[in-house]
């Protein structure tokens, strides 16, 4: 009987948990099956009509789009945004893993002080360090090139993933570092064999994120790239919004959503790497 | 390097290699992209000397900007520069920066009201009107009268700024802030134009700023305009084929004018301006072709209006003889010049000025200050502002 | 070389390449903005040294530093608080193991992909204008919305909701963190017959606190910083009720021009953060349990 009972409570609690994971999901996800919507829409229902359903459906924006002003496909720009995106998430990824290791399981004089200093970089607004890291950038002779993005990568200047490591890395347990150490392995063995397979969600995490962030980049492009040639998807994207007189909207909105697919492609097929997560975790013992 | 839309990036390149096309030993790279941020791009640029050759900018920067910086060649000093073929008096008002000619205008741009004519036929009104301030205000409130979610105007903060500084303007004459940094009005004036401010929003002319916040700054994309709940758009004749698009059934006409106002008020200035960086390697080059995309039949003819109305009459001429030009548009253009005020001041036209327009105008709309005290708090800001503003130069 | 020196020497080596970053990409830029925070730099004009001129204006003349500080810090107390939890309990709630759980989980994060992207000013402002999505919405429960960015008295807490709905980062951190936690410990402590609430409060959130120091600080440091939000949906009104900290730094810099101010400004705002952040680390001392005993 009392079997039966928990057996009823447990449907029950999972019908609550989807209502309610349907109803909020609805709510996030609104403004994008708005922004589908209105890329069949005509560009002068867009800014009318709050409704989902066009009433005159419009299917030549995702072509017209695609297309661009003629002189470079949108599919150049997409081309582009991987050649750069690429080499930033690996380069990230790694440098990073590095550094947090170093500041997670090691001793050394001036640590916290380092640590702070890392930390309060990403303290100062943008906006202020624009023109000398501009300057710095065109001394280097890196302007209109993808330099400025994939060398700082190499470097770990992104403090946000290496304080992210760094948490992670904190959180695991020393004593399967200590059994390997007895067994002869290097500090390096030991960052490879075992704390990278132990963090791999978060590694994981850090490069969804790392490739969604520089993908929608929009500001750093605009600034050090040049040519139209080597435009990213976020500046094909804006390239014809001329703040007065947009009149494509459709187009913007049907590339929007192209855009998009990358990012939700990526996201989507690294869950099951989460889900190892959990298998992960049996090594604790 | 330039900013726009499609239709100006398609017949910008075309341009380009139609001109390439004709001096083969020509290299031109295009730069262009959306107008976000690009203030921000080219100040970087020209802060660490890497701008490129030809730079499409705005007239409003000018002052605040480019008037203390050298950084554009002087064209007037340039033999491939036929500068002959604009108007002289616009080169002088709006182009020339401590004299010398610092770029050339792409077009004319001007105040304008822009009229949705089906709202009008609905509320039987004229768009011939000729529109004064009283009878803009009392057509607003025969329509709010007759229809409690219609309002006559579409307007945000900074279209009230055009307002007030309009209205003021018509009644002193002055300019807004005179060249020496002293007002350009008095207590008085100035508080009639505030009253004459809150009438609109007492009867009902101006839709509530608390329904209208989102669109704050974007009064061309507020529904309620779209919709046709709003009739008339106070803005810059630039934005024309943007509201084209969405207001089908669209006249323009020129901004109210005082009966017996002292100057129009009426603001005709160029649409951007395209000048040649002085530290270009190729200036000689870059002023042949900047005088080839001014002048050449060809080029005019490629160009249309994607800068708007030409500002070369040779240009117009070309435009209208091939039904190039949008006759709503070169008519309204037309007006305007007839009746241009004299251009704006630098100091008139500050952002931080303007800021401190529209945050008082906003206190007003909220009902958060009487007439009387926007009168007051807008002179003693200035007051402080002013001398401050003057010390930087 | 004894033991002890040999990993000291070791940790210098594993974040070599981070000082070196720094030393190159970072130092340089932060001096010259240091350095123009005391002087009259209008960009198209050399820079001209004026102490501590910019700092006095800053208290004493600016009339939008203090509103606009304060909207700031209104600000970061609003969303940094209300995002964490949300992120955490969806977290939790799509760490269950049920089926289609990756659709959800890729639903939720949809809004960050979304980033800063055109199309979401375009849709943020259709949900929250007057007769807006949401409005319609309450209205099906008898309930009359306010101008959600209207009112100058919500308008700010609107701006945040944006910022809250793009949670999906601080999610993902947790997920992560979540699943970092040994079944072992809640099996034991089920069979100890705690209730649901305890092993949250005695398993969970001590397992996944790093992590969430980790997200505080983020979150704090990027609200102090937020831009975007305010920038593309409000420009900064009604009646300023929006005009954050970051869109005076970003006025001044390029609209009004003054590089100097506008460093000043900057370096305000580098100092207040870092007090904050030195007050969250310090407090975390008795909060954030590690495996290893901390350090």
């Amino acid at each position: 009987m009392k079997a039966k009972n928990s057996q009823r409570n447990d449907i029950i609690r999972k019908v609550f948990i989807y209502v309610l994971l349907v109803a909020f999901g609805i709510f996030m996800i609104y403004p994008l099956l708005w922004v589908f919507a209105s890329s069949f829409k005509s560009n002068d229902e867009i800014f009318k009509s709050l409704s989902l359903i066009p009433k005159h459906i419009v299917t030549n924006s995702y072509f017209e789009g695609w297309k661009g002003t003629g002189q470079y496909s949108f599919g150049t720009f997409i081309l582009n945004s991987i050649t750069l995106v690429v080499p930033v998430v690996v380069f990230t990824a790694i440098s990073s893993t590095i550094v947090a290791y170093g500041f997670a399981r090691f001793e050394f004089p001036l640590k916290t002080i380092l640590f702070t200093l890392m930390i309060s970089t990403m303290m100062l607004p943008g906006t202020a360090v624009l023109i000398p890291r501009y300057i710095l950038f065109n001394w280097l002779g890196w302007i209109n090139t993808y330099k400025p993005f994939i060398v700082p990568a190499l470097f770990g200047t992104t403090p946000f993933f290496i304080f992210m490591m760094v948490q992670f890395l904190r959180g695991l347990p020393k004593e399967l570092e200590e059994s390997a150490t007895i067994d002869g392995c290097n500090s390096f063995q030991i960052l490879m064999k075992i704390l990278i397979p132990l963090c791999k969600p978060a590694i994981i995490s850090m490069c969804i994120f790392q490739f969604i962030w520089t993908w929608n980049d929009f500001f750093n492009p605009l600034i050090y790239i040049n040519s139209v040639e080597k435009y990213t998807v976020s500046l094909g994207l804006n390239m014809t919004i001329d703040g007065t007189s947009v009149v494509n909207w459709n187009q913007i909105m049907a590339m929007t959503i192209i855009s998009m697919i990358p990012s939700i492609i990526i996201f989507f097929s690294a869950q099951k790497y989460f889900v190892e997560g959990i298998a992960t975790t049996g090594l604790k013992n | 390097m330039w900013w726009g839309g499609d239709a100006r990036h398609k017949a910008t390149l075309d341009a380009i290699s139609l001109y390439e096309k004709e001096h083969p030993n020509v290299k031109i790279n295009a730069e262009y992209g959306g107008v976000t941020d690009y203030l921000q791009k080219l100040i970087t640029q020209l802060s660490s000397g890497t701008a490129p050759d030809l730079i499409q900018i705005d007239v409003t920067w000018l002052q605040q900007l480019f008037s203390q910086g050298d950084f554009f060649a002087d064209l007037s000093k340039l033999k491939d520069i036929n500068v002959n073929a604009f108007d002289q008096n616009f080169l002088k008002n709006y182009c020339y920066v401590n004299n010398k000619l610092i770029g050339l205008p792409t077009g004319i741009n001007n105040s304008a009201m822009y009229i949705n004519k089906d709202f009008f036929d609905k509320f039987g009104i004229d768009d011939k009107t000729v529109w004064t301030w009283d009878n803009l205000l009392q057509t607003a409130k025969m329509v709010h009268e007759k229809d409690k979610n219609a309002y006559l105007l579409d307007a945000d903060s900074t279209i009230c700024d055009y307002i007030l500084v309009t209205y003021v303007g018509q009644k002193t004459g002055n300019q807004w802030v005179k060249d020496d940094y002293t007002l350009g009005f008095d207590k008085q004036t100035l508080t009639e134009a505030f009253k004459y401010l809150n009438d609109l929003f007492e009867v009902g002319a101006i839709e509530p700023f608390s329904q209208s916040a989102p669109y704050e700054g974007k009064p061309d994309q507020n529904p309620m305009w779209l919709n046709g709940q709003t009739g008339m758009l106070w803005n810059w004749s630039s934005i024309y084929s943007g509201v084209k698009a969405n207001i089908k059934n669209l006249s323009l006409a020129l901004p109210p004018i005082d009966p017996n106002a002292k100057q129009t008020g009426i603001v005709v200035r160029p649409s951007q301006l395209i000048a040649i960086n002085k530290d270009s390697k190729n200036i000689d080059e870059a002023a042949k072709f900047l005088n080839w995309f001014f002048t050449d039949t060809d080029a005019i003819k490629t160009l249309k209006d994607v800068r708007g109305v030409p500002a070369t009459a040779d240009a117009r001429k070309i435009l209208s003889e091939n039904n190039l030009l949008d006759s709503t548009l070169t008519d309204n253009a037309n007006q305007a010049m007839e009746k241009m005020a004299p251009p704006e001041n630098g100091i008139s036209g500050n952002q931080e000025l303007e800021k401190i327009n529209t945050d008082i105008i906003q206190e007003l709309a909220y009902k958060k200050i009487t007439p009387e005290q926007a009168a007051d708090e807008l002179i003693n800001t200035y007051k402080q502002k002013l001398p401050e503003l003057k010390s930087q130069q | 070389m004894s033991y002890n020196k040999k990993r000291n020497l070791m940790g210098y080596l594993y974040i070599s390449p981070w000082i070196i970053g720094f030393l190159i990409f970072t130092l340089y830029p932060f001096a010259m903005t240091f350095i123009y925070s005391f002087c009259n730099y209008s960009i198209t004009k050399s820079p001209v040294f004026i102490g501590l001129g910019n700092y006095i204006t800053m208290f004493t003349k600016d009339m939008y530093f203090w509103p606009s500080l304060i909207n700031t810090i209104k600000y970061v107390l609003m969303t940094v608080p209300l995002k964490l939890c949300f992120a955490l309990f969806v977290a939790m709630i799509l760490n269950v193991d049920i089926k289609g759980v990756n659709v959800f989980r890729t639903t939720y994060y949809l809004p960050s992909i979304f980033g800063g992207s055109v199309a979401l000013s375009v849709i943020w402002k259709f949900l929250f204008m007057d007769n807006g999505i949401m409005n319609k919405f309450l209205s099906y429960f008898h309930i009359h919305g306010p101008s959600w960015l209207g009112n100058p008295h919500i308008s700010l807490f609107t701006i945040s909701l944006l910022s809250v709905w793009e949670f999906g980062s601080s999610m993902v951190i947790f997920l992560a963190a979540l699943k970092q936690v040994p079944n072992e410990l809640y099996e034991a402590s089920m069979l100890d017959g705690a209730s649901k609430i305890r092993r949250f409060f005695s398993i969970t959130l001590p397992m996944i606190s790093p992590v969430l120091l980790f997200n505080l600080v983020m979150q704090t440091i990027n609200a102090f910083q937020e831009f975007t939000g305010p920038y593309v949906i409000t420009g900064g009104g009604p009646m300023n009720s929006t005009y954050v900290y970051s869109m005076l730094i970003y006025d001044n810099a390029f609209r009004y021009f003054r590089m100097g101010y506008s460093s000043a400004l900057s370096w305000i705002l580098f100092l207040l953060i870092l007090i904050v952040t030195v007050i969250i680390f310090k407090s975390s001392n008795t909060w954030v349990y590690y495996e290893n005993g901390g350090r």
